[in-house]
Protein backbone atom coordinates (compact mmCIF):
# COMPACT_ATOMS: atom_id res chain seq x y z
CA UNK A 1 0.00 0.00 0.00
CA UNK A 2 1.49 3.24 -1.05
CA UNK A 3 1.94 5.77 1.63
CA UNK A 4 1.36 9.35 0.72
CA UNK A 5 3.42 11.89 2.53
CA UNK A 6 1.58 14.98 3.57
CA UNK A 7 3.78 17.95 4.09
CA UNK A 8 2.88 20.36 6.84
CA UNK A 9 3.36 23.14 4.31
CA UNK A 10 0.53 21.90 2.16
CA UNK A 11 -1.93 22.21 5.01
CA UNK A 12 -0.75 25.72 5.82
CA UNK A 13 -0.95 26.78 2.22
CA UNK A 14 -4.55 25.74 1.88
CA UNK A 15 -5.43 27.35 5.22
CA UNK A 16 -3.78 30.64 4.23
CA UNK A 17 -5.15 30.66 0.78
CA UNK A 18 -6.61 34.11 1.35
CA UNK A 19 -3.36 35.59 2.78
CA UNK A 20 -0.70 36.01 0.11
CA UNK A 21 3.01 35.83 1.07
CA UNK A 22 3.59 39.43 0.05
CA UNK A 23 1.36 40.73 2.85
CA UNK A 24 3.23 38.66 5.41
CA UNK A 25 6.45 39.97 3.97
CA UNK A 26 5.19 43.53 4.14
CA UNK A 27 4.28 43.09 7.79
CA UNK A 28 7.72 41.68 8.47
CA UNK A 29 9.32 44.66 6.74
CA UNK A 30 7.25 47.11 8.76
CA UNK A 31 8.26 45.36 11.95
CA UNK A 32 11.92 45.47 10.98
CA UNK A 33 11.66 49.16 10.15
CA UNK A 34 9.87 49.86 13.43
CA UNK A 35 12.64 48.09 15.31
CA UNK A 36 15.23 50.12 13.49
CA UNK A 37 13.38 53.38 14.19
CA UNK A 38 13.20 52.44 17.84
CA UNK A 39 16.93 51.79 17.89
CA UNK A 40 17.66 55.11 16.21
CA UNK A 41 15.39 56.99 18.58
CA UNK A 42 16.82 55.31 21.61
CA UNK A 43 20.36 56.37 20.77
CA UNK A 44 20.20 60.02 19.83
CA UNK A 45 23.64 61.53 19.32
CA UNK A 46 23.66 65.30 19.62
CA UNK A 47 26.31 67.87 18.83
CA UNK A 48 25.99 70.14 21.85
CA UNK A 49 29.03 72.26 21.10
CA UNK A 50 31.67 72.57 18.44
CA UNK A 51 33.54 69.30 18.75
CA UNK A 52 31.43 68.01 21.65
CA UNK A 53 28.91 65.19 21.31
CA UNK A 54 26.36 64.09 23.90
CA UNK A 55 24.56 60.75 24.03
CA UNK A 56 21.73 60.39 26.54
CA UNK A 57 21.38 56.66 27.07
CA UNK A 58 17.81 55.64 27.82
CA UNK A 59 16.76 52.19 28.90
CA UNK A 60 18.68 49.05 29.67
CA UNK A 61 22.10 48.92 28.11
CA UNK A 62 22.47 45.39 26.84
CA UNK A 63 25.34 44.18 24.65
CA UNK A 64 23.53 44.85 21.41
CA UNK A 65 22.53 48.40 22.28
CA UNK A 66 25.95 49.12 23.72
CA UNK A 67 27.57 47.94 20.50
CA UNK A 68 25.15 50.02 18.45
CA UNK A 69 25.77 53.08 20.63
CA UNK A 70 29.52 52.67 20.29
CA UNK A 71 29.46 52.31 16.52
CA UNK A 72 27.11 55.22 15.95
CA UNK A 73 28.92 57.48 18.40
CA UNK A 74 32.28 56.78 16.76
CA UNK A 75 30.87 57.40 13.29
CA UNK A 76 29.45 60.70 14.45
CA UNK A 77 32.77 61.56 16.10
CA UNK A 78 34.51 60.97 12.81
CA UNK A 79 31.99 63.05 10.88
CA UNK A 80 31.92 65.98 13.31
CA UNK A 81 35.62 65.92 14.18
CA UNK A 82 34.43 65.72 17.77
CA UNK A 83 36.95 65.59 20.57
CA UNK A 84 34.68 64.99 23.54
CA UNK A 85 31.85 62.48 23.94
CA UNK A 86 29.51 62.91 26.90
CA UNK A 87 27.65 59.75 27.87
CA UNK A 88 24.69 60.44 30.10
CA UNK A 89 23.33 57.44 31.99
CA UNK A 90 20.55 59.15 33.94
CA UNK A 91 18.07 57.07 31.96
CA UNK A 92 19.78 53.74 32.48
CA UNK A 93 17.81 51.96 35.21
CA UNK A 94 20.16 49.19 36.25
CA UNK A 95 23.88 49.70 36.54
CA UNK A 96 25.88 46.51 36.70
CA UNK A 97 29.24 45.04 35.72
CA UNK A 98 28.19 44.56 32.10
CA UNK A 99 27.05 48.16 31.76
CA UNK A 100 30.34 49.33 33.25
CA UNK A 101 32.26 47.13 30.84
CA UNK A 102 30.35 48.53 27.87
CA UNK A 103 30.93 52.11 28.97
CA UNK A 104 34.65 51.47 29.43
CA UNK A 105 34.79 49.96 25.96
CA UNK A 106 33.15 53.00 24.44
CA UNK A 107 35.58 55.24 26.32
CA UNK A 108 38.55 53.21 25.06
CA UNK A 109 37.42 53.37 21.45
CA UNK A 110 36.81 57.11 21.75
CA UNK A 111 40.30 57.60 23.14
CA UNK A 112 41.85 55.59 20.30
CA UNK A 113 40.26 58.08 17.94
CA UNK A 114 41.82 60.94 19.87
CA UNK A 115 38.80 61.92 21.92
CA UNK A 116 37.83 61.98 25.57
CA UNK A 117 34.76 60.49 27.23
CA UNK A 118 32.81 62.06 30.07
CA UNK A 119 30.28 60.00 32.00
CA UNK A 120 27.40 61.98 33.48
CA UNK A 121 24.18 61.20 35.30
CA UNK A 122 25.54 58.95 38.01
CA UNK A 123 22.94 59.03 40.76
CA UNK A 124 23.84 58.38 44.41
CA UNK A 125 22.24 54.94 44.09
CA UNK A 126 24.37 54.17 41.03
CA UNK A 127 27.48 55.41 42.82
CA UNK A 128 26.77 53.06 45.72
CA UNK A 129 26.25 50.19 43.25
CA UNK A 130 29.55 50.95 41.53
CA UNK A 131 31.45 50.98 44.80
CA UNK A 132 29.61 47.89 46.01
CA UNK A 133 30.54 45.97 42.87
CA UNK A 134 34.13 47.08 43.27
CA UNK A 135 34.20 48.50 39.76
CA UNK A 136 37.20 50.55 38.76
CA UNK A 137 35.99 53.49 36.74
CA UNK A 138 39.13 55.53 37.37
CA UNK A 139 39.76 55.76 33.65
CA UNK A 140 36.51 57.61 33.10
CA UNK A 141 35.92 61.29 33.68
CA UNK A 142 32.66 61.65 35.56
CA UNK A 143 30.35 64.52 36.43
CA UNK A 144 26.99 64.45 38.19
CA UNK A 145 25.01 66.26 35.52
CA UNK A 146 25.09 66.76 31.78
CA UNK A 147 25.55 70.49 32.33
CA UNK A 148 28.65 69.97 34.43
CA UNK A 149 29.85 67.43 31.90
CA UNK A 150 29.56 70.11 29.24
CA UNK A 151 31.52 72.54 31.42
CA UNK A 152 34.32 70.00 31.68
CA UNK A 153 34.15 69.36 27.95
CA UNK A 154 34.64 73.05 27.20
CA UNK A 155 37.59 73.21 29.59
CA UNK A 156 39.12 70.19 27.89
CA UNK A 157 38.83 71.92 24.56
CA UNK A 158 40.62 74.95 25.90
CA UNK A 159 43.55 73.10 27.40
CA UNK A 160 44.03 71.12 24.23
CA UNK A 161 44.10 74.35 22.31
CA UNK A 162 41.31 73.56 19.94
CA UNK A 163 40.78 76.50 17.65
CA UNK A 164 38.88 76.23 14.42
CA UNK B 1 62.55 55.34 3.22
CA UNK B 2 59.92 52.69 2.63
CA UNK B 3 59.16 52.88 -1.12
CA UNK B 4 55.39 53.06 -0.81
CA UNK B 5 55.17 55.34 2.23
CA UNK B 6 56.71 58.81 1.98
CA UNK B 7 57.83 60.62 5.10
CA UNK B 8 57.03 64.28 4.60
CA UNK B 9 57.99 67.41 6.46
CA UNK B 10 55.82 70.14 7.85
CA UNK B 11 58.59 72.45 8.92
CA UNK B 12 60.73 70.06 10.91
CA UNK B 13 57.78 67.93 12.02
CA UNK B 14 57.59 64.56 10.29
CA UNK B 15 54.30 63.58 8.71
CA UNK B 16 53.72 59.99 7.66
CA UNK B 17 50.39 59.44 5.95
CA UNK B 18 49.79 55.76 5.26
CA UNK B 19 47.76 55.00 2.16
CA UNK B 20 48.74 51.40 1.50
CA UNK B 21 47.64 48.31 3.32
CA UNK B 22 50.27 47.42 5.89
CA UNK B 23 51.51 43.90 6.12
CA UNK B 24 53.93 42.84 8.84
CA UNK B 25 57.03 43.38 6.74
CA UNK B 26 56.06 46.85 5.52
CA UNK B 27 55.03 47.91 9.03
CA UNK B 28 58.43 46.97 10.44
CA UNK B 29 60.23 48.63 7.53
CA UNK B 30 58.21 51.78 8.13
CA UNK B 31 59.03 51.81 11.83
CA UNK B 32 62.73 51.43 11.05
CA UNK B 33 62.76 54.20 8.46
CA UNK B 34 60.85 56.60 10.71
CA UNK B 35 63.20 56.05 13.62
CA UNK B 36 66.24 56.42 11.35
CA UNK B 37 64.84 59.67 10.02
CA UNK B 38 64.31 60.94 13.56
CA UNK B 39 67.86 60.01 14.42
CA UNK B 40 69.16 61.86 11.34
CA UNK B 41 67.09 65.01 11.72
CA UNK B 42 66.29 65.19 15.45
CA UNK B 43 62.74 66.00 14.39
CA UNK B 44 60.81 67.65 17.21
CA UNK B 45 57.54 66.07 16.13
CA UNK B 46 56.05 63.03 14.40
CA UNK B 47 52.54 62.53 13.10
CA UNK B 48 51.46 59.11 11.87
CA UNK B 49 48.22 59.43 9.94
CA UNK B 50 46.13 56.28 9.49
CA UNK B 51 42.97 57.94 8.17
CA UNK B 52 43.16 55.85 5.01
CA UNK B 53 43.46 52.52 6.81
CA UNK B 54 40.19 50.63 7.05
CA UNK B 55 41.86 47.63 8.60
CA UNK B 56 44.60 47.44 11.19
CA UNK B 57 45.49 44.04 12.61
CA UNK B 58 46.95 43.47 16.05
CA UNK B 59 50.53 43.15 14.84
CA UNK B 60 50.43 46.39 12.86
CA UNK B 61 48.73 48.13 15.77
CA UNK B 62 51.54 47.05 18.07
CA UNK B 63 54.20 48.22 15.60
CA UNK B 64 52.55 51.63 15.27
CA UNK B 65 52.25 51.80 19.05
CA UNK B 66 55.94 51.00 19.43
CA UNK B 67 56.95 53.52 16.79
CA UNK B 68 55.14 56.32 18.59
CA UNK B 69 56.54 55.31 21.97
CA UNK B 70 60.09 54.96 20.70
CA UNK B 71 59.84 58.35 19.02
CA UNK B 72 58.84 59.86 22.36
CA UNK B 73 61.82 58.17 23.99
CA UNK B 74 63.97 59.90 21.38
CA UNK B 75 62.47 63.22 22.51
CA UNK B 76 60.18 63.54 19.52
CA UNK B 77 56.59 64.45 20.39
CA UNK B 78 54.55 61.85 18.53
CA UNK B 79 50.87 61.31 17.82
CA UNK B 80 48.77 58.74 15.98
CA UNK B 81 45.93 60.40 14.09
CA UNK B 82 42.89 59.53 12.04
CA UNK B 83 41.97 56.12 13.36
CA UNK B 84 38.76 55.01 11.67
CA UNK B 85 35.74 53.97 13.79
CA UNK B 86 35.80 50.33 12.64
CA UNK B 87 39.48 50.08 13.50
CA UNK B 88 38.90 51.63 16.94
CA UNK B 89 36.11 49.15 17.64
CA UNK B 90 38.23 46.18 16.54
CA UNK B 91 41.27 47.18 18.57
CA UNK B 92 39.10 47.81 21.62
CA UNK B 93 37.55 44.38 21.30
CA UNK B 94 41.03 42.88 21.01
CA UNK B 95 41.99 44.65 24.21
CA UNK B 96 44.59 46.83 22.48
CA UNK B 97 44.02 50.12 24.22
CA UNK B 98 47.25 51.86 23.19
CA UNK B 99 46.84 54.01 26.26
CA UNK B 100 50.44 55.20 26.43
CA UNK B 101 50.40 57.10 23.14
CA UNK B 102 48.87 60.39 22.03
CA UNK B 103 46.01 60.12 19.59
CA UNK B 104 44.03 62.70 17.65
CA UNK B 105 41.17 62.78 15.23
CA UNK B 106 43.09 64.37 12.36
CA UNK B 107 46.42 65.93 11.36
CA UNK B 108 45.43 69.45 12.42
CA UNK B 109 44.41 68.43 15.94
CA UNK B 110 47.42 66.12 16.07
CA UNK B 111 49.72 69.06 15.38
CA UNK B 112 48.14 70.95 18.26
CA UNK B 113 48.60 68.05 20.62
CA UNK B 114 52.32 68.03 19.93
CA UNK B 115 52.61 71.76 20.35
CA UNK B 116 52.11 73.36 16.93
CA UNK B 117 49.33 75.38 15.38
CA UNK B 118 48.67 76.25 11.77
CA UNK B 119 48.15 80.00 11.44
CA UNK B 120 47.11 81.98 8.40
CA UNK B 121 49.66 84.56 7.42
CA UNK B 122 48.46 87.92 8.77
CA UNK B 123 47.62 90.66 6.25
CA UNK B 124 50.30 93.33 5.72
CA UNK B 125 48.41 95.94 7.71
CA UNK B 126 48.18 93.65 10.71
CA UNK B 127 51.76 92.48 10.58
CA UNK B 128 53.13 95.66 12.14
CA UNK B 129 50.96 95.41 15.20
CA UNK B 130 50.58 91.68 15.60
CA UNK B 131 53.02 88.95 16.47
CA UNK B 132 52.42 85.42 15.23
CA UNK B 133 51.14 83.28 18.08
CA UNK B 134 53.43 80.74 19.66
CA UNK B 135 51.81 77.85 21.31
CA UNK B 136 53.40 77.13 24.66
CA UNK B 137 55.47 74.03 24.23
CA UNK B 138 58.69 72.59 25.56
CA UNK B 139 60.46 73.96 22.55
CA UNK B 140 59.47 77.24 20.94
CA UNK B 141 59.64 76.02 17.38
CA UNK B 142 57.73 77.65 14.57
CA UNK B 143 56.45 76.00 11.47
Amino acid sequence: MARTRVNAGDANESANINKPDTELQRTKNRLAQANKDFDDLSVPIMTVWDGVLAVPLIGTLDSRRAQETMERALLEMSKERARVLILDITGVPAFDTMVAKHLLQIATAVRLMGGECILTGITPATAITIVGLGLDLAKLNTRPTLAQGLQLALKMRETQGLVR
Amino acid sequence: MTPQIPVLNIGSVLLVSIHVELNDRVAIALKTSILERIEETWAPGLIIDITALGVVDSFVARVLNETVQLAEIMDTRAVLVGMQPEVAVTLTEMGLELEKINTAIDVEVGLEKIGYRLMPIASHAEQNTQQAEEVHANRSHRI
